[in-house]
């Protein structure tokens, strides 16, 4: 199945959009199952991307890239998916907590996760405990993620985590959280239930959560 | 070979922009000021722009600022700023004769160097960062080096300048982005000046202002520095554009758009208080486009800060630039050949300021130590600014025609003489000498700069505060957190 996928895998590595959507639609003419080509070439593909950006090889526009072309073949094979198949690690809602308005590693983080599979709804910088726990909800969240890059809005993540239980979402929602002040140590003071330390830290965390 | 005359003074100077290149920097900021436009949030601001000219957007906030306008606050900001020391002795007048050197800031975390753990920064950590700036003359004023966790957080960076104030005689520089908090900032600021009244031709803090790249203003933090621009607060404009992600990948466009934030800064300032205290700042960066994340260090780094530097000296503003600090984790050669390449070339620039000292890991702890290693760094590099003195007394031919071939120089006077005038650097905590007698008792750098630490921890104590001021500065405090509780 893989040397079939050989050409559409490469072409989502290289981040070539016009090849990929092409011979997604061949593939699709030829009878294959948008399930197949998805799981076959497309998260393979992505799988490579991630290996190489951890390993230093190629460079982070060059990951955002491929996660663009990989996001555009997913839009024309999503009607075809039956429910559950989407990809589908699950849909993530991320944003940057109130107070705070640093918003590159959120996005970094965001598209990346999007990248590899995850649906993801990002809310933007300044989100308040109750904006978190009404977009889970809204969305059917199945990780929530917060960013804060201050040691005075840090704080809003634990708020946070008690309104997700106050709202009895706690059980329903993985929660994630990094920015440059955020530890380990922290992560297990508050209670969350994943960290990250940069991007590609952040997806594999992710990924392990929901499987 | 006709004779030449004594030149005097050889000062080493570096230098990178020509006279085209600024005008060509400009020429492109003002096409982007103009054409792309600005993110004002603020109201107040986009009002100020739409009445002086400016051509404002209000469902965008985006306000496209014409020449004239950026030409006119670049005319109206004064050249020479006072960066005013509480003590009345170490003032730092910023007048493009002296170079003067600050802590790095803002640290989330101190590495404590009584138990090796790193851990959330206290009020306690930047009292002392503050005591041992006090106590070292390399240092001429003091930054915001690390954030008082344990502070309530709506009111830390109020502590922060309190803290400041108390830990040192020098000029604090901090940080004040809520505009609610600035009558308290003032109140403290007034308690810690002599005769316990705010006197604006001596402000005794500043405050560093943040653009927010690409081309925006944060609603809150613009207001809070207008507010204190008309109190004769100096305004330090860092635009802190990271090429690759908030800004052009090339260094060219990072140059531009950061000179187009801080000019569209300079503009708002200079409109809600027209001839205030304003000082420019060249330390733009990049996004590491391997690790996804912040690099504050490097060559891009000192190109941005020697085209910036030079950027605002040619407007005539003072400007702070990048200096000791370093992206790497440990006291190592990455952290002193980031950290001392940065302080030479702003040295060498002429910065007015310059930044750096204290921190590791791309400014995120502090680490006393690093301090007085850093002072080191310093006094080395004002001794290279000072250059070579250049005249008949300092080439000796005489003495060289006393001693004769074979000789030696050792018991000349003028040798007495010139060592006690300084003419050679004397290391304080780096270490020459044999190494037998190195091996003997092999003390490691940090541990040698830890006893220097203790020792001013044990015995420095800042200059006394007027009369009644620690208890005016907690009362501001306190009411400030009730306020804004
Ligand atoms: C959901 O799960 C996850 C998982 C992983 C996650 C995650 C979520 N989120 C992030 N990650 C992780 O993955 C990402 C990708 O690898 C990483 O994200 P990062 O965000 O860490 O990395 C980014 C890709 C690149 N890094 C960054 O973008 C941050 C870099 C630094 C230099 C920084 C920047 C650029 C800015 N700043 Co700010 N800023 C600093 C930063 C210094 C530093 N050492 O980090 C920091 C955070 N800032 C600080 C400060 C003080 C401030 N800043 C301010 C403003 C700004 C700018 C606007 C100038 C700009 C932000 C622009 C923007 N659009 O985001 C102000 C606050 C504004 C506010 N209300 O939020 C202001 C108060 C300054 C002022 N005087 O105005 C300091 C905080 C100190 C503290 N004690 O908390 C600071 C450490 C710098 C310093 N040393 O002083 C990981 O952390």
């Amino acid at each position: 199945m893989s040397d079939q996928y050989g050409p559409l895998k490469q072409a989502v590595i290289d981040g070539n959009a016009d090849l990929t959507n092409a011979l997604v639609q061949a593939a699709l003419a030829q009878g294959a199952a948008a399930k197949e080509i998805l799981e076959g070439a497309l998260l393979p593909g992505m799988a490579v991307v991630g290996e190489r950006m951890k390993s230093g090889e190629c460079f982070i526009p060059e990951v955002l890239l491929s996660a663009r072309v990989m996001q555009g073949a997913l839009d024309a094979l999503r009607p075809l998916l039956a429910e559950g198949e989407g990809g589908g690690l699950g849909t993530v809602v991320i944003g940057t907590v109130e107070g705070d308005l640093h918003d590159i590693g959120k996005n970094l983080v965001g598209m990346m996760l999007s990248g590899a599979g995850f649906e993801v709804i990002n809310l933007g910088t300044g989100i308040t405990p109750a904006q978190f726990v009404a977009a889970a909800e809204e969305h059917g969240a199945t990780i929530v993620g917060m960013s804060a890059l201050l040691t005075t809005t840090i704080p809003r993540m634990k708020e946070t985590i008690d309104a997700l239980a106050a709202a009895g979402l706690r059980d329903k929602v993985k929660v994630m959280i990094g920015g440059a002040p955020v530890t380990q140590a922290f992560a297990d003071e508050i209670g969350a239930d994943g960290y990250g330390a940069n991007a590609g830290a952040a997806v594999d965390r992710a990924k392990s959560l929901v499987k | 070979m006709p004779e030449a005359s004594a030149p005097g003074r050889l000062a080493p100077r570096v230098s990178m922009l020509t006279d085209d290149a600024f005008v060509y920097v400009h020429g492109q900021t003002l096409e982007l000021l103009a054409t792309v436009g600005v993110r004002f949030a603020s109201a107040r601001a986009r009002a100020l722009l739409r009445e002086a000219g400016a051509r404002v957007d209000d469902d965008s906030m985006v306000v496209r600022i014409p020449a004239e306008l950026v030409e006119r606050a670049v005319a109206s900001a004064p050249h020479d700023v006072l960066l005013a020391a509480r003590d009345g002795e170490h003032d730092a007048l910023l007048d493009r004769s002296r170079t003067f050197v600050g802590h790095d800031g803002m640290g989330a975390m101190t590495m404590d160097h009584r138990t090796g753990e790193r851990r959330p920064s206290t009020d306690q950590d930047l009292y002392e960062a503050c005591v041992v700036a006090d106590a070292l003359d390399e240092l001429g004023f003091c930054w915001y080096v690390a954030t008082p966790n344990d502070a309530v957080p709506a009111v830390q960076s109020l502590q922060g300048i309190v803290t400041m104030l108390r830990g040192s005689g020098k000029h604090a520089q901090g940080d004040l982005s809520d505009p609610l908090l600035v009558p308290y900032a003032l109140e403290a600021a007034a308690a810690a000046s002599p005769g316990g009244v705010w006197d604006p031709a001596r402000p005794v803090f500043s405050i560093v202002y943040c653009p927010v790249s690409p081309l925006q203003h944060d609603p809150e933090a613009l207001d809070a520095a207008m507010l204190l621009a008309e109190h004769g607060v100096p305004i330090v404009v860092y635009s802190l554009a990271l090429a690759g992600a908030t800004a052009p990948i090339t260094l060219a466009g990072t140059i531009v758009q950061t000179n187009a934030e801080i000019l569209s800064g300079l503009v708002a300032l200079q409109l809600a208080a027209p001839g205030s205290p304003f000082v420019y700042v060249g330390n733009s960066s990049i996004l590491d486009m391997k690790t996804s994340t912040y690099g504050a260090c490097g060559p891009e780094a000192l190109l941005f800060n020697l085209a910036l530097t030079e950027m605002g000296h040619r407007y005539g503003f003072p400007v702070l630039s990048g200096g000791l600090s370093s992206d790497a984790k440990e006291l190592c050669m990455q952290s002193g050949y980031e950290g001392g390449t940065m302080a030479l070339l702003s040295t060498l620039a002429h910065a007015d300021l310059f930044v750096g000292v204290g921190m590791l890991d791309s400014a995120q702890f502090l680490y006393l130590p690093k301090m007085v290693l850093d002072a080191e760094v310093v006094a080395q590099c004002a001794h290279v600014a000072r250059g070579v003195q250049l005249d008949d007394e300092s080439v000796m031919l005489e003495v060289s025609a006393r001693i004769g071939p074979g000789g030696h120089f050792l018991g000349a006077r003028e040798t007495r003489s010139f060592l006690r005038r300084g003419e050679h650097y004397q290391l304080k905590v780096f270490q020459r000498g044999s190494y037998e007698a190195w091996r003997a008792q092999p003390v490691p750098e940090a541990e040698r700069a830890t006893a220097v630490v203790d020792d001013i921890l044990a015995t420095h104590r800042p200059p006394a505060l007027p009369v009644g001021a620690e208890e005016r500065m907690a009362a501001a405090v306190a009411a400030a957190a009730e306020g804004r509780g």
